[in-house]
């Protein structure tokens, strides 16, 4: 099975996806990791204005089989959260890059950034697993 | 190396995620995922593969009487065909293993069970043993589940015996695509209509993939265990190492049904006993107003007070909200009480709903 990987974002070993613009980061999870997860029924996200550090836990999402830990591919403030996901968990399964975001950022320590993968490495990545 | 069943390759190439269980590398769900696959069989028709699941026969002018002392249902007065769900307990009175125990013929019963405790249930049951022999069939035979309302109209297509004729835990010889098979009418999804078929495991792929083409035009799925679970669970149908265990007895289950105990058993003297003096917990049905699915071993509150926890929890498909079975101080939780299960960080709210959750149609 062929997992999408748009070109122009970032992406983390524990795939979440980042969507930089200017100091603001919008931060998702991976066509592999929705797959993986199934169907996703419910998704807990931060309050706003809340601290992200990189790689902790930001959220989760509960599929019909197991939660899982959304891990903040970035450090920052939260700056938005996406409500809609509330009434529409499935959205992630359905547009993972898209109406499916989480969260958006404001980016503290934008250097991590280079600690990210790009879509071609995050590919090779998948590849391995 | 973990067990595969013959259908192993078969999975992967369908593109099924694969996990252990009890053992056994088996599909969780296919690219189709948990809830297409539940809907399915709630629908039309799901195919599970349970080869992982046991088959042992017990045979001899001993077995009924062997049988009687090892299992926890009174086995007397069946009909050839006709199969009991039982349990098999230690001498505390706590459970083994969920078993159908099926007679075949008289002094020949044909035993199902469950597959990370065939072997101590096959030592278990040789232990009592009097006249009578035991042979685990589980290394020849594969077993396939087919559930849901079409289960009928896709076997006719495979099968001349009458088998939508069938009794709810009856079981026939019949041949299902040219394959000498045994079909019970019974299952672990709580639909009405569906089979377990047992039949030589050299004939997997021919039985499943015939299943498959029959089912086609009655929109079958092939479903994993994830399915499998969602579909128990709101049947209220209990899992062995969570509703049942050597932790819980059959009367905090909730299992009183499947309990002879006018007879003796291993067991019956303490389950005796436990009725008598009081059972500690009992097992509710909760329903949550919303979606997040509190989890087994989550705990549950009263209040400030701590009853009990979580057995088995999910997001329930067909009542379209999360679900869980808990195992709770017996007289905390009536029916229509509120309690809270404790998620992560949150408590959130449900109420105490009777069992079982969804009831299929015919």
């Amino acid at each position: 099975m062929s997992e999408h990987v748009p070109a122009g974002l970032k992406y983390s070993k524990e795939h979440e996806w980042v969507k930089v613009d200017g100091n603001v980061a919008t931060i998702g999870i991976t066509d592999h990791a929705q797959h993986a997860l199934g169907d996703i029924v419910f998704v807990e996200l931060p309050k706003m204005g809340a601290d992200a550090k990189f790689m902790k836990p930001v959220g989760v999402v509960e599929s019909v089989k197991a939660a899982s830990d959304i891990y903040s591919p970035v450090s920052g403030k939260i700056a938005a959260v996406n409500a809609e996901l509330t009434k529409a968990p499935e959205t992630i399964n359905t547009d993972c890059y898209g109406a499916g975001w989480m969260v958006k950022i404001e980016l503290s320590a934008p250097g991590e950034l280079d600690q990210l993968l790009d879509a071609a490495a995050y590919t090779a990545f998948l590849a391995t697993l | 190396m973990a067990n595969r069943t013959a259908l192993y390759e078969t999975h992967l190439a369908l593109g099924a995620k694969v996990i252990d269980f009890g053992g056994w590398d088996m599909p969780v769900d296919y690219p189709t995922h948990i809830l297409q696959e539940h809907h399915a069989t709630r629908q039309n028709a799901g195919l599970f593969d349970t080869g992982h699941m046991g088959e042992v026969r017990v045979e001899g002018p001993g077995a009924l009487e062997s049988l009687q002392a090892a299992v926890s249902r009174d086995l007397t007065g069946m009909e050839n065909g006709q199969g009991r769900y039982t349990l098999l307990c230690n001498e505390r009175g706590t459970v083994l293993d969920d078993l159908i125990v099926f007679k075949q013929a008289d002094n020949d019963y044909y035993i199902v069970t469950n597959a990370g405790t065939r072997l101590s249930d096959i030592e278990a049951l040789k232990s009592h043993l009097k006249n009578a022999t035991l042979r685990d069939l589980t290394p020849e035979t594969h077993k396939l589940d087919l559930q849901g309302p079409k289960t009928f109209d896709i076997l006719a297509k495979l099968c001349s015996a009458p088998i939508s004729k069938l009794k709810r835990f009856r079981m026939i010889s019949a041949e299902v695509a040219g394959v000498n098979a045994i079909v019970s009418r019974s299952g672990y999804t709580g639909e009405k209509n569906g089979v377990e078929l047992f039949f030589p495991k050299a004939e997997a792929v021919k039985v499943w993939s015939a299943l498959m083409e029959a089912g086609k035009p009655f929109g079958v799925l092939p479903c994993g265990l994830g399915a499998r679970d969602t579909l128990r669970l709101e049947c209220c149908l209990p899992l062995y190492g969570h509703e049942l265990s050597e932790e819980i007895t059959p009367l905090e289950a909730g299992l009183n049904w499947a309990l002879s105990l006018d007879k003796e058993f291993v067991g019956a003297a303490a389950l005796r006993a436990q009725e008598k003096n009081g059972i500690p917990r009992t097992l509710v049905a909760l329903k949550f107003a919303g979606r997040l699915p509190a989890r087994a071993g989550h705990p549950i509150y009263a209040g400030d007070e701590k009853i009990g926890e979580v057995t088995s929890g999910t997001f329930g498909p067909s009542v379209n909200s999360a679900i869980a079975l808990a195992l709770v101080k017996t007289g905390s939780a009536p029916l229509g009480a509120t309690v809270q299960a404790e998620v992560r960080t949150s408590r959130i709210d449900a109420t105490v709903v009777e069992k079982p959750f969804y009831k299929p149609a015919k």
